[in-house]
């Protein structure tokens, strides 16, 4: 039988510290699919992705990647694993240069774009390459940060608030972008707030509140939950 | 080393039973302190007092304030230079020398803390050390001194003009009052409004700076303090030893200083001098042993850092309060 | 020929040996800076470090007859492993505490070290002789100018230089930077800081381990020869401030020379000169001179 879930995690617990976060986190992302967490500020949409990358105080749980564990290889092996992460933050290097940042990732699988695509995608990154990243715009920052993760090439991608403090033309670039990798076949874990840009992409839905997982659908029913979605996202 | 230090509950938050318990264990470490130089050599008793008196004057600065001083030797030394001056050339008595001494030592604190504020963390470390080793280089230089001789024959005095302290036990029960004067000394300031302050700094600077506490001023002070009462464990040793030495104002002994304070428990009011009882007495045991004595400090400096950060008294503290 | 009542020569002569102390000034700030910038903790033991360095081309040279030369190429290895064993069974157990417990550690180890080494050796001095191919001077008309020394300011120049264009200019240079600014995101791209925080303090002894053998032929090969040159070169790197490789470099290199001079022009000062300039710059500019951060 072969794996249809791209990612799994079952029960997943998690704490910042002394004070507990995630209370039993059940998630399914099956391969090819783009799946959008949603909830409030705190509900543990964050944190679920930090539990998979393994940057919270304690974790429990399981995580499989391609239905093999991952909650238990060394965190710098995740990676080769085929995840790609994009945190909030960006995580783009200051200090580094733009090009010190496209290449610093190691090579994780094929399945990503070719720099001159990645060039022809984002112009402005390949004319400001030898600037250090901290003196790129927001927007910049965050091209960066996902041609960054797809010149890897991994086959999963953990997109944390992608459009958050965007100007719009930059959001309809990234979600051109998004919608490109998933015609090429990624799969796609992504954190949103913004329900415009999340409702022409996503395959699936779930709603987190409280560090807990309270409802999930597919894009089809989305007009069956819109009483639900307002309630969670407190709109 | 703030988030390892253990707080200790104060007297109003201790059960009855505990206080009763502590009031008992003060009782008979008096009582043994009292009858302690009928049966060990009072010169060895002495040199633990001076160094638990130094280490608990380091702890102030530590384990309270979360400050690591890398110079300390500097107070030390500088104390026992200045006694041993005054009392030796200037012919004056014990106690207005070792005063001479801790007023000397206080000055250098206050000069060196001044400049060694100004940074924090891992930077106060190494600006102590290099301004101690400033001071070192003065102290080779300075004309009263003597260089690598250091000052000999330091006379003990008569105390008040008419107890001779030439005596060993004498002299133990004196020196045993100035631990105990500079012991009630930190006891009090760490129990005190500004000790509260002091330890608030240790937890969280930022929080202490937005609630409108002058940080440096109150770091200002504690150093200066500790400066002092390391002054006044180095003048007190200067008259016991009837020496004052370059040793004294090394590096190195400033980095025996810390070992004492972390083996014992940083942050406890006990624990320097429960440290500094070990080093001492395993110092003296291998003296006489062909076993090189920095090779085992070493170790034990390793294995505490490792193993033992919260030091003797503080593991003691965490089994007596576990349920 | 005078400049301010003093010869030409004379001047000429101790500058170059306040180059000379400055390139072992810059190459021990240098590997303290690089540990720093990765493990965030100073490391004490680097003045160890530093002794064992030409402790071990003593040793090479005394048991084994190896040359000047080839201890230059062994020296380094041998601290490095030594350094990456102690980083890897004692120092990682320290990540995430304190920084001042790394210092307190490395304290240790150089006790460790140094009182080892007495205890083997004593305190004496070992003679250890410079490579014949080394010795004598040229004279290069207003002054002497020794072989050995000039040989070890350039390979200084050239080590420390190499260093900064290894870490500002190379992929491993940007992976180390990446893993400096955020390490435990670098390890969820795939980065293992781990190993590149023991391959960088390796890298910092090894930098430590060619000041030793470089000082082995011209200082005393003693247990004591580190403890009070770190002390110094503290300084140096407060005055610098860690934030730059570049930072450390210049400083070591300038008060090397600022030492030099002081020797002239008021000799009694020479010991104290550094440590007062780190007083001096400590009260007007707190972050030091190259510093970033306050």
């Amino acid at each position: 039988m072969i794996e249809e879930n791209c990612l799994a995690l079952s029960d997943i617990h998690g704490w910042y510290g002394e004070s507990k976060a995630l209370h039993g986190i059940e998630i399914n992302v099956k391969r090819g699919q783009t799946v959008a967490l949603m909830g409030r500020n705190g509900a543990g949409k964050t944190t679920t992705l930090r539990a998979i990358t393994r940057q919270l105080t304690r974790t429990e749980g399981s995580i499989k990647k391609d239905g093999q564990e991952i909650s238990t290889v060394p965190r710098h092996k995740l990676a080769y694993q085929g995840i790609g992460f994009v945190p909030e933050d960006r995580g783009t290097y200051n200090t580094l240069s733009v090009q010190e940042n496209l290449k610093l990732l190691p090579k994780v699988g094929d399945s990503g774009m070719s720099l001159d695509e990645l060039h022809s995608f984002f112009p402005n990154i390949q004319e400001r390459r030898h600037a250090p990243a901290g003196t790129l715009s927001g927007g910049e920052q965050q091209m960066l940060a996902m041609a960054r993760v797809l010149l890897a090439g991994p086959d999963l991608i953990l997109l944390d608030e992608p459009t958050e403090g965007l100007a719009p033309v930059f959001v309809q670039k990234i979600a051109e972008l998004l919608q490109d990798l998933k015609k090429r076949g990624l799969t796609i874990l992504l954190v949103e707030q913004n329900m415009i840009f999340t409702r022409k992409l996503a395959d699936h839905f779930y709603m987190i509140e409280n560090g807990l997982v309270v409802a999930d659908f597919p894009a089809e029913e989305l007009s069956e939950n819109e009483e639900l979605i307002s309630r969670v996202l407190g709109v | 080393m703030s988030n390892t230090t253990t707080h200790i509950p104060g007297p109003t938050q201790s059960l009855p039973s505990a206080r009763a318990l502590k009031l008992v264990a003060f009782a008979v470490l008096a009582v043994a302190l009292l009858i302690a130089p009928a049966v060990l050599y009072p010169v060895f008793l002495m040199k633990i007092l001076c160094f638990a008196l130094f280490a608990s004057a380091l702890n102030l600065l530590l384990g309270y304030t979360g400050l690591l001083s890398f110079g300390h030797a500097t107070f030390f030394g500088g104390g026992a230079y200045f006694t041993a001056y005054c009392v030796k050339a200037l012919e004056v008595g014990p106690l207005t020398g070792i005063l001479i001494g801790v007023a000397g030592a206080a000055v250098l604190g206050l000069a060196i803390g001044v400049i060694a504020i100004r940074r924090q963390g891992i930077y106060f470390a190494m600006t102590t050390l290099a301004l101690s080793q400033l001071a070192y280089f003065c102290f080779l230089r300075a004309p009263f001194t003597n260089a690598e001789d250091g000052i000999q024959n330091v006379p003990r005095g008569t105390l008040f003009g008419v107890i001779d302290l030439t005596d060993h036990v004498t002299m133990y029960f004196f020196v045993l009052t100035v631990f105990a004067i500079g012991m009630f000394a930190i006891w009090r300031i760490v129990t005190s409004p500004f000790g509260e302050v002091v330890k608030a700094i240790r937890e969280n600077e930022q929080r202490a700076i937005s609630l409108g506490y002058n940080v440096n001023r109150y770091k200002l002070s504690v150093f200066t303090v500790s400066a002092a009462l390391a002054g006044l464990a180095g003048s007190t040793k200067a008259l016991v030893f009837q020496i004052a030495t370059l040793t004294d104002v090394s590096w190195q002994m400033s980095g025996e200083a810390i070992l004492m304070a972390l083996l014992g428990g940083l942050g406890t009011l006990t624990g320097p001098s429960v440290g500094a009882t070990v080093i001492v007495t395993m110092q003296n045991y291998l003296a006489a042993t062909s076993v090189p004595v920095n090779v085992v400090i070493g170790v034990v400096f390793v294995i505490s850092v490792l193993l033992f950060r919260k030091g003797i008294v503080g593991v003691f503290q965490r089994f007596s309060k576990a349920p | 020929m005078e400049i301010f009542g003093i010869s030409v020569p004379a001047l000429a002569g101790q500058l170059l040996i306040g180059l000379f102390n400055g390139a072992f000034y810059a190459l021990l700030s240098l590997g303290l800076a690089v540990i720093f910038g990765m493990l965030r903790i100073i490391n004490f033991a680097h003045g160890a470090f530093y002794m064992l360095g030409a402790f071990s081309a003593y040793m090479l040279s005394a048991y084994l007859g190896a040359s000047f030369w080839l201890s230059l190429l062994i020296v380094p290895l041998v601290l490095a492993a030594l350094a990456a064993v102690l980083e890897r069974s004692m120092l990682q157990r320290l990540a995430g505490l304190d920084p001042l417990y790394g210092l307190l550690l490395t304290f240790g180890f150089a006790l460790i070290l140094e009182g080892g080494m007495q205890y083997v050796f004593g305190v004496a001095g070992q003679p250890y002789s410079p490579p014949a191919s080394l010795s004598g001077a040229s004279n290069l008309g207003f002054m002497f100018m020794p072989h050995y020394r000039a040989f070890v300011i350039v390979v200084s120049l050239f080590v420390c230089f190499g260093t900064w264009l290894l870490i500002e200019r190379t992929k491993i240079g940007s992976i180390l930077r990446a893993a400096t600014e955020n390490p435990s995101l670098s390890e969820v791209f795939g980065l293992n800081v781990p190993v590149l925080i023991t391959a960088t303090y390796a890298f910092g002894a090894a930098l430590a381990g060619i000041a030793g053998i470089m000082a082995a032929p011209v200082f005393q090969v003693s247990p004591h020869m580190g403890s009070n040159l770190i002390i110094v070169v503290f300084a140096v790197v407060v005055i610098g401030g860690m934030g730059s490789i570049m930072g450390a470099i210049i400083s070591g290199f300038a008060l090397g020379l600022v030492e030099g001079l002081t020797k002239v022009f008021y000799s009694e000062a020479s010991n104290v000169v550094v440590f007062v300039i780190m007083a001096i710059v400590l009260y007007f500019r707190p972050a030091g001179l190259f510093g970033k951060d306050a």
